[in-house]
């Protein structure tokens, strides 16, 4: 296997100054081969862009597959665009556009849709393609489960809004406390099987109103889970956001 | 989680004048080590409230630290039945702002909590706690890793001049690690050209430089800003300097006075190399 190409820091900065929209409306990304650097240390995988799925049912299947292809590479790493800029460039460019169309009415929507899709999201990292989906599985994924993408799956199955609110929590970087809630979630699939959006917006709200009070990453999986059961009543009958808006969040066990 | 202003229903030391006497200047001290692989943080805590102390001793409260890093999503807890922490975290686990939060925790429920220093809001109300919930908040630390805290003093260090392309006019990003000074595309090969002789220095500090840092300091928000390396390196610097201690990097109607001081009056510098080259 050939080492990981990436682009120069100094390339993705011009990149992002200079986006013409006609350059992403073809099958391939035209760049400069001259600015592409070899990557010590990471090796590029073999048929990466065949293993991903571009529906948006597909985001679980394309999350791991983007994971196990990248899976020894370091969260400060992963923090920085050089590898996942590459990638939506080159390497998985027609898996983003047919992800992601570019729809965007005008040229500055264009850019904008640019922006946020071959590079960095401008509100928040889940939200960039690729970088995003990695981060994802990194942070839900369970080494000590038989199949430690399990919770992973009923994380994707939650939905892009769950994905979008925990994401920009400082809740998921606490590993106890994602497993927790996933393994509630695990335990009853009927909370998300339909409708799971008011739902997760209840449980994101509960763990907030905790939070002001509570030191959560001091608390264990066991913590949030039991958290959750005690409400199981509550969070079942929830069926739209005006309950959830309205709902008084009970703190007391 | 942050305390802040906020009243819980129950005292909390370092929380406002929750509990007094109020935690010691000296609550928390940060050292720090680092070699290739990682960083050491050594941190050790103080209170001096006897409440508190019996709890610690009896096994009912712990010490806990939480460890932050919001780039690399890191966050955990570290607990402890003693004032004292040693943390290591792997160079390759962090990147940008390390925050260190720690406080004293119930390590189980604990009913009818009294604390002799309770602010006489409080009266003589006694409260049932919970396990987890805080008792001492002791005051926040942070520290940046890979800051390169020697090189600070170089305005180059948290800024950097690029090629503008087709855009007519110099504009300036602030929404990154480095602050981005964007010259149009011809003006950038002339710049390329001439920043090689050291002659022009002072002449791009009291130009391109200063306008820069003014105007990303008169915009400056924490919230936004906050967490960069180019905030970090000021406030790192207004910190450390005496000359610079008077200012705030968030009061925005200093920041002329701010950019001038950071880059050591950049007018007369200029006007002190002019003097020079014309003799």
């Amino acid at each position: 296997m050939a080492l990981q190409p990436v682009f120069k820091r100094s390339y993705i900065e011009y990149l992002k100054t200079h986006i013409r929209s006609s350059e992403y409306m073809g099958d391939h990304f035209e760049y400069d081969r001259s600015q592409v650097v070899r990557l010590y240390g990471i090796q590029q995988p073999e048929d990466l862009l065949q293993k991903l799925d571009p529906s948006p049912d597909g985001d679980l299947k394309s999350a791991i597959a983007i994971y196990e292809a990248y899976k020894d590479i370091t969260p400060l790493f992963a923090q920085q665009d050089d590898l996942w800029v590459y990638l939506t460039h080159v390497d998985l460019f027609e898996y983003v556009k047919k992800r992601w169309p570019i729809k965007g009415e005008d040229n500055e929507k264009l850019v904008s849709d640019i922006q946020n899709h071959w590079f960095r999201h401008n509100k928040h990292l889940f939200r960039t393609p690729v970088a995003g989906l990695w981060w994802q599985v990194f942070l839900t994924k369970d080494d000590n489960r038989e199949n430690p993408y399990d919770l992973t799956e009923v994380y994707f199955n939650c939905g892009q809004d769950f994905h979008q609110r925990f994401g920009e929590l400082t809740l998921i970087r606490h590993k106890d406390a994602m497993i927790g809630i996933l393994e509630f979630l695990k335990d009853h699939p009927e909370l998300t099987t339909k409708g799971f959006d008011p739902r997760g917006q209840y449980i994101s709200r509960l763990f907030n109103s905790v939070g002001s009070y509570k030191l959560l990453s001091n608390m264990d999986k066991s913590y949030f889970k039991k958290a959750l059961e005690n409400r199981l009543d509550i969070i079942s009958q929830i069926s739209n956001r005006t309950e959830v808006q309205n709902q008084d969040i009970t703190l007391n066990e | 989680m942050k305390i802040g202003n906020n009243s819980l229903p129950y005292p909390v030391l370092g929380n406002s004048d929750d509990i007094k006497p109020l935690l010691p200047e000296d609550n928390i001290s940060v050292a720090t080590s680092f070699d290739n692989d990682k960083y050491t943080f050594h941190i050790t805590l103080k209170h001096e409230n006897p409440d508190i102390e019996m709890l610690l001793k009896a096994g009912l409260a712990e010490y806990s630290c939480e460890v932050t890093c919001p780039r690399t999503y890191l966050r955990f807890c570290k607990k402890s039945p003693t004032p004292e922490f040693e943390i290591t975290l792997g160079r390759r686990e962090v990147y940008g702002r390390i925050e260190f939060a720690c406080y004293v925790i119930a390590r189980e429920d604990i009913a009818g909590y009294h604390n002799s220093g309770q602010h006489e809001d409080y009266g003589d109300a006694s409260f049932n706690l919970e396990s987890g919930d805080v008792l001492v908040a002791f005051y926040p630390a942070s520290y940046n890793a890979d800051l390169k805290y020697e090189k600070l003093y170089a305005a180059g260090s948290f800024m950097v001049v690029l090629d503008g392309g087709d855009k007519p006019h110099t504009w300036f990003d602030a929404n990154d690690d480095n602050i981005k000074v964007y010259l149009p595309h011809a003006m950038f090969e002339q710049f390329r050209a001439l920043c090689k002789n050291r002659n022009f220095n002072e002449l791009f500090h009291a130009s391109i430089v200063f306008n820069a840092l003014f105007k990303v300091l008169s915009e400056y928000s924490e919230k936004k800003h906050g967490d960069f390396q180019w905030a970090e390196a000021i406030k790192y610097r207004i910190d450390q300097e005496e000359d610079l201690h008077q200012y705030d990097i968030t009061d925005t109607t200093k920041a002329y006075e701010l950019a001038q001081a950071l880059l050591h009056d950049p007018y007369q510098r200029l006007f002190n190399h002019l003097a020079q080259s014309n003799e």
